[in-house]
């Protein structure tokens, strides 16, 4: 994966058009704008390069892709608090109609170009990850630990996923699937250690009718570290191929930007 | 004459869409599967998909096509109902607890983007292009004028233009869409088309109209919620905006509402009231009347068929209706 200029240029055009795409001032007096998430762009773009395709058909699949992503982001901020106050509630409100003014447009944009095909492959990718958040979310057993990881790592991967068997994109050892869950578990480690109460990892073992325990926080902490390094090992073993530049870059980003690093050291001194 | 009488005739079919909907939305988490079946067992008038059976009968009827589309609208206007309960904060609907009051914001959030994803799905089976630009053009639509909704709440400064695009784009599209939808899949004529799509745009600014006056006029038990809400919530309909032009006071009133809607107390009764005696009620009444002749008009120029006449009793069930 070299991120050659003309990458580059492409992934700057996917974002303005994006972010043109979205852009409705009612909304944006009320409510942050979506954001991309940078590597799911990144490795959409990687393997779309590798198709047999038009770039116009590739801008079309990257940037409906994105916008699925968007509407799902979007209302994952629905909270379930009572809101009292006027702005916050219409805010809310807004929230939910701009994921579903976000989920129209890559309908739209597909139907447009007759992409019948592809607007079935994202469905299906919105219907993964909301089974999957449900599972995460609103189960009635606990989760054992890999079926959390399992669920996560789908709610973080579907649309890429979905999008790589649509195209029978070969891809070396899981290197998506991996780098995310990597990207997850430094993530919820950090949002942990800054006192994050909204986690599903955090839920996993107050679930477990453990809230408050010490013992078990450090429990819940070693497994998220252990599986840290499991999937660094995996990620920098060496074998992803074309993706490994750019996968052991930004895993040493991940790790630098984080307190998982500091961790270590005072574990380590 | 009963809604369920006009369309007899379609009964096994419309039976079939009922089971067809109902497995399209089978999720496999238990509590995703229980609430997004909610809704469509709390019931409904599936308007929408008799209206797609209906307009494919003016061209070649074959119902496991029309199904395709038929199930797709019906899951479209539910899980916009899903995602309204939370943003109106409604605890009921139907008379039955809403999915967001029953589980939680979350649960209604990911049930709704689950059956939207679902009947988008289910649409794709259905190759013809037209179709999609279609459906996707009235979802579009369909959410800004949600967002125009919340935008006009509490605004006395509306006019009868932003009133009747609102209802169009909140209403009227999709209606107008499902009998042209029913057209396009089962290929009948361009023309024929285009008349079921103007006949469904009028009678739905006529259902929504009647919608309207019946916030006003019906009873709490008929409505499932207080007379007047939609008021109290800050939406000007057209009742209210035709009584606010002739009744100083009630202007007065609707704009004390508007600038302190949580500390001004609205005579709602006597809002009801004046609004009767004003003479809005049958002016909006005559609106209704406008549109659904108008709705008639499109359809005498379709051919004499059974489906025509049922599109029409249709019609003139909604000018009756009472709840």
């Amino acid at each position: 994966m070299i991120m050659s200029s003309d990458f580059l240029k492409e992934i700057n055009e996917l974002k303005e058009s994006f972010f043109e795409m979205i852009k409705y001032e009612y909304l944006s007096k009320y409510i942050t704008s979506a954001s991309i998430d940078d590597d799911q762009l990144v490795f959409l773009l990687f393997m779309l390069k590798e198709q047999s395709i038009s770039p116009k058909q590739r801008h079309s699949y990257i940037l409906t892709s994105i916008l699925v992503q968007a509407a799902l982001d979007t209302h994952e901020k629905i909270t379930t608090d009572q809101m009292d106050q006027d702005d916050l509630r219409k805010a809310r409100q807004l929230t939910v109609l701009a994921g579903d003014y976000y989920s129209s447009l890559y309908y739209l944009i597909l139907a447009k170009q007759g992409e019948v095909s592809f607007i079935r492959v994202l469905a299906k990718a919105i219907q993964d990850i909301n089974e999957a958040k449900m599972n995460v979310y609103h189960k009635k057993e606990i989760l054992d630990w890999s079926e959390l990881l399992l669920n996560v790592n789908t709610i973080d991967t579907a649309i890429v996923r979905n999008v790589k068997h649509f195209f029978h994109v070969k891809e070396p050892t899981l290197a998506c699937d991996h780098f995310f869950l990597f990207k997850r578990l430094v993530y919820e480690r950090n949002s942990y250690l800054r006192g994050t109460k909204d986690s599903p990892f955090l839920k996993y073992y107050t679930a477990m009718g453990k809230e408050g325990n010490i013992r078990s926080e450090q429990l819940i902490m070693s497994k998220i570290d252990s599986h840290i390094e499991r999937t660094k090992s995996n990620l920098l073993d060496g074998t992803l191929g074309a993706y490994q530049q750019y996968i052991s870059s930004r895993v040493e980003e991940l790790l630098d930007s984080s307190e998982v690093n500091s961790h270590y050291l005072v574990k380590e001194g | 004459m009963k809604l369920t009488e006009i369309y007899w005739h379609l009964r096994s079919d419309i039976g079939k869409i009922e089971q067809a909907l109902e497995k399209t939305i089978e999720a496999e988490h238990p509590v995703l599967r229980d609430a997004s079946t909610h809704l469509l067992k709390a019931g409904g008038k599936r308007i929408r998909p008799v209206f797609v059976l209906l307009s494919a009968q003016f061209g070649n009827y074959d119902l496991n096509r029309i199904q395709q589309i038929a199930v797709p609208l019906e899951l479209i206007h539910m899980a916009s109902l899903v995602h309204d309960d939370v943003i109106d904060d409604a605890d009921l609907r139907r008379g039955k607890e809403t999915v967001k009051a029953k589980w939680d914001n979350r649960v209604a959030m990911y049930s709704g983007d689950y059956i939207f994803a679902r009947a988008i799905e289910m649409a794709t089976y259905c190759e013809q292009s037209e179709v999609h630009l279609i459906l996707a053009n009235a979802m579009k639509e369909m959410s800004i004028g949600e967002v125009e909704q919340i935008r006009d709440q509490y605004n006395e400064e509306q006019d009868l233009r932003k009133y009747l695009r609102r209802i169009k784009r909140k209403t009227a599209l999709l209606i107008a869409v499902s009998c042209q939808l029913g057209a396009v899949v089962a290929e009948a004529k361009p023309n024929v088309q285009k008349q079921l799509y103007w006949f469904g745009y009028y009678v739905g600014m006529a259902y929504q109209v009647t919608d309207d006056i019946l916030d006003f006029i019906g009873t709490e038990k008929e409505l499932g919620k207080p007379a007047g809400s939609d008021l109290q919530q800050g939406n000007l309909t057209l009742p209210a905006l035709y009584g606010m032009r002739r009744d100083d006071t009630l202007k007065q009133w609707i704009s004390e509402h508007f600038r302190h809607p949580y500390g001004n107390h609205l005579p709602i009764d006597d809002v009801i009231a004046r609004v009767k005696q004003n003479g809005a009620i049958a002016d909006s009444q005559k609106l209704a009347r406008q549109y659904l002749q108008k709705a008639f008009l499109a359809l005498e120029q379709l051919p004499n068929t059974r489906a025509k006449k049922s599109l029409r009793q249709i019609g003139e069930y909604i000018e009756k209706r009472n709840s």
